[in-house]
């Protein structure tokens, strides 16, 4: 395996994955290290030591008789069903009668006595060990050196439920949710084709966390699925706190201020972008799922977008596009016109913004920097503040930003519709991430068309144009299929109907495959 | 650092050059040229288009150990850096001009230049696709520069008028032919192994720019004929913005291709500057050669050294470039035993 850059790390944990290697004192990691031995008593006492039994509650060692072969079956308490436990493992094993002369080992276990679909035969310790702290069930038997892992994942997790950073009017409602399993059985339902693969890797060295790639064979791209493979496990990282860290470890270029991956709660759309050939990521106790590789383009779609009639379609992502630019560029345009060419508006329109300017004290660059300042100050308090007292935010916003501001003359009433459409422009971006990168980019904009006018606002919106064009997400410019232009389908900027839209996505294994046979 | 560019990022960034420089030349050079802008414009893109042609056979066939090939790589090189400091001059003072202060024009450098640095930085593809972007935005903003300004222009004025002969007309073909120059410079240090086939990538190019240029001259040819003889550039740049008679606020798309098409002339010649530096001399590494350049070109900009050298010096920048390729082509056919043999 070829790693470099940053990815590049300690070859040691990619080989040997030690899982919980790092973490554990030398004695307990040569433990680790070995395999089952045929002394129950033995292996018990490691599982015991491994998981710090005298202090643990929850791991659980309850030992019984199957056909006079003493066994013992371990789990973690609350990770596993007991039911499952109970009437599957305990009851199976003990009501079993053998015929006499049998001999009792996993292979007779798995074959005639437990009644769970899932099973199989390990004797790595770390591998059960693993398989035990995610809610697995292992049964050491006395005399052999091998255990079973018996799948009996029970834990409390949320039910599927609506969607709530990504809704639509149209379309499916459902949404990812912390458990993987179900994450993936919504992929699978939503993409019912045998081709779709879903590939576990682990992520982290002392706490690792389960990852799942999710992508059509002979769809995707293999390079660009082996990239993904290539950069998550080379992720150097002792803990990973799901997808949003993930995110930061596997990107491209990690100080742009824009996301190169796509993050979404939403099945459906996951599942389109598997479907046009990307690569998804699904990560235990994260409700999205991370898309790679994406262009900007992909951060403005959303999925209305898709299930409407083209020209509603179309209609709504061109207000979503010019809610962009105007987040983007509107506060910057205000100050360099205002500040710097009062010649370039009308003489009304300058009238109105004199007027009504007359009695603030501050320079304009101030007054909007506290807007905006007040603005996603609301936003931030919005968010964290108890549903039971959120509506006194709004009280508190409307009067302080609506009528106290303008009263005190602190803030003129245009900058407070400017700063509105501003926000409001934001608010249209589907994705939270990109919209929050957006406000950075405006401050940008704002420091320049405030230091130099209409010339810093066209130089800040330049050096924007190249920082966007000299961006890739795992190596394909975000800007792609416009620049660099490459044939597509009708349904960047304008979507037209969907007869229409027949050609394989830019990412897709096969129009690769056709564009290098071409070139 | 390698700085490199693909050919279709190239082709881009060199179109929207070519077609900015016309925009400059027009406020810039209209003065010397007279009334016959438009003619010579039209004479000045005839000979380019084999000068061209010529330039991709050289690049075909790189040879970068002949003497004759560096000699052309430093030429075009110092095309570029000239050309670019000329433009940042411009830019700096057309800011100074706009915003209707009087801060130092170091000031107002220094950013456009680190902007350029930075976007080096990114490399030729960033330039290169940036310029594609903006293709798809100028067209927008020209079509509202004309529809505003509609009923300010007058067909009538399309006819031609001589000026100064054909004397002046033929000067200023050949002083625009040489804005070309600069421009192709970044198609030379372009990478032909990219993801698209290169192939008529150059006719392509040169029928663009005849789409652009085409509304940037009928905005010039039908303005008020200019009365004043010496009119300064500014006056002429007031005039090319506003039309001389549309009211001030319908400067403003105009002022944004203005701006906007002079930082992608810059940042592609300084990035044209900058590769084929690094051909020439490969150890330098790219960053430090882009710092030297856009220093260089900072240091040039400030004085009025550049716009004067580059207006003595443009009716010969084309001959010369264009002879050294020649004969350069007829050359290598000869090793190569040709055709003609």
């Amino acid at each position: 395996m070829h790693l470099s850059g940053r990815y590049a790390h300690d070859k040691r944990r990619i080989d040997l994955q030690l899982w919980g290697v790092l973490c554990l004192d030398k004695p307990r990691e040569a433990l680790l290290r070995t395999e089952l031995l045929s002394s129950l008593d033995e292996n018990v006492s490691r599982f015991r030591a491994l998981l710090s039994d005298s202090v643990n509650a929850d791991a659980q060692f309850r030992f019984i008789f199957c056909s006079g072969a003493r066994l013992c079956v371990v789990y973690i308490e609350g990770m596993a069903d007991d039911k499952k436990i109970n009437d599957f493992i305990l009851r199976a094993c003990v009501r079993h009668q053998a015929a006499p002369g049998t001999r009792i080992d996993a292979s007779y276990l798995l074959g005639n006595v437990l009644e769970i679909a899932q099973c199989e035969r390990e004797q790595r310790v770390f591998r059960i060990l693993a398989s035990l702290v995610t809610g697995m069930t292992a049964i050491l038997i006395d005399g052999s050196e091998e255990a079973i892992l018996l799948e009996t994942r029970g834990y409390p997790a949320r039910q599927v439920n609506r969607t709530t950073n990504e809704s639509v009017v149209i379309g499916a409602q459902e949404g990812f949710v912390e458990s993987l399993r179900t994450n993936m059985t919504l992929m699978r339902r939503y993409v019912p084709s045998p081709n779709l693969i879903t590939e576990r890797i682990s992520v982290g060295s002392v706490v690792p966390i389960q990852m799942v790639l999710v992508y059509l064979r002979d769809v995707a791209d293999e390079a660009v699925v082996d990239a993904v493979r290539r950069r998550l496990k080379g992720v150097d990282a002792r803990t990973v706190q799901g997808l949003g860290a993930i995110q930061q470890h596997i990107e491209d270029q990690p100080w742009a201020l824009l996301p190169q991956m796509l993050q979404t709660e939403r099945p459906d759309r996951a599942a389109s972008c598997v479907m046009d050939g990307q690569v998804a990521m699904l990560a235990e106790n994260s409700p999205y799922a991370l898309i790679a590789p994406i262009t900007l383009f992909h951060q403005l779609h959303a999925s209305d977008d898709s299930f409407s009639r083209w020209q509603y379609g179309t209609f709504l992502r061109l207000i979503r596009i010019v809610g962009m630019l105007i987040s983007v560029l509107l506060p910057g345009l205000y100050i360099a016109l205002t500040d710097y060419h009062m010649h370039l508006l009308p003489l009304s329109l300058l009238g109105s913004i004199a007027e009504a300017r007359a009695n603030v004290p501050f320079p304009i660059v101030i007054e909007i920097l506290i807007m905006e300042f007040s603005f996603y100050l609301i936003n931030e308090a919005g968010t964290r503040i108890p549903q039971q007292i959120g509506s006194a935010l709004g009280i508190v916003g409307a009067l302080i930003l609506g009528q106290a501001a303008v009263s005190a003359s602190i803030i003129s009433p245009i900058l407070i519709i400017i700063v509105a459409i501003t926000g409001l422009g934001n608010y249209a971006i589907p994705d939270y991430g990109f919209g929050i990168g957006l406000v950075i980019c405006r401050l940008f904009v704002i420091a320049c068309g405030a230091s130099f006018g209409l010339y810093g606002f066209c130089l800040a919106a330049f050096v924007l144009s190249v920082s966007l064009c000299g961006m890739k997400s795992f190596g394909f410019p975000y800007m792609a299929p416009v620049a660099p232009a490459r044939p597509h389908n009708p349904d960047l900027l304008v979507r037209l109907p969907i007869w229409l839209q027949r050609k394989a996505m830019y990412f897709a294994a096969r129009r690769r495959h056709v564009e290098n046979q071409k070139g | 650092m390698k700085l490199r560019i693909a050919h279709d990022a190239a082709a881009a960034a060199a179109f929207v050059a070519a077609a900015a420089r016309i925009f400059v030349g027009l406020a810039l050079d209209s003065v010397p040229i007279h009334n016959g802008v438009w003619i010579a414009a039209l004479l000045g893109a005839l000979p380019a288009i084999p000068y061209l042609l010529c330039l991709e056979a050289v690049q075909a066939e790189a040879q970068p150990n002949r003497p004759a090939y560096r000699m052309l790589m430093l030429l075009l090189a110092s095309v570029a850096l000239l050309d670019a400091s000329e433009v940042l001059s411009v830019v700096a003072k057309t800011s100074e001009y706009l915003t209707i202060n009087h801060v130092p024009l170091t000031v107002l450098t220094v950013p456009v230049a680190l902007a350029a640095l930075w976007c080096i930085c990114r490399n030729g593809d960033a330039v290169g696709y940036a310029a594609m972007l903006w293709i798809r935005v100028f067209p927008v903003l020209l079509m509202l520069v004309l529809l505003l300004q509609l009923p300010h222009l007058h067909v009538r004025w399309l006819q031609p008028r001589l000026g100064d002969g054909w004397r002046a007309i033929a000067n200023g073909g050949v002083r625009t032919a040489g804005w070309f120059v600069p421009s192709t410079a970044i198609l030379f240090v372009s990478d032909r192994g990219g993801a698209l086939p290169a192939k008529h990538v150059s006719r392509a190019w040169l029928a663009c720019a005849a789409l652009v240029t085409a509304p940037l001259l009928a905005l010039r040819l039908m303005m008020a004929p200019t009365v004043v003889r010496n009119a300064s550039w500014l006056f002429n740049l007031d005039a090319l913005l506003t039309n001389g008679r549309a009211p001030l606020y319908l400067q403003l798309p105009m002022i944004l291709i203005w701006f906007v098409g002079l930082l992608h002339l810059l940042s592609c010649d300084c990035f044209a500057a900058t590769a084929l530096l690094q051909r020439l001399f490969p150890a330098i590494d790219g960053r430090a050669c882009a710092a030297l350049v856009v220093l260089g070109t900072a240091l040039l900009s400030i004085h009025d050294f550049s716009v004067a050298l580059n207006r003595s010096a443009a009716p010969w920048v084309f001959i010369l470039a264009a002879s050294i390729v020649g004969l350069y082509v007829l050359v290598l056919r000869d090793s190569k035993g040709g055709e003609h043999r």
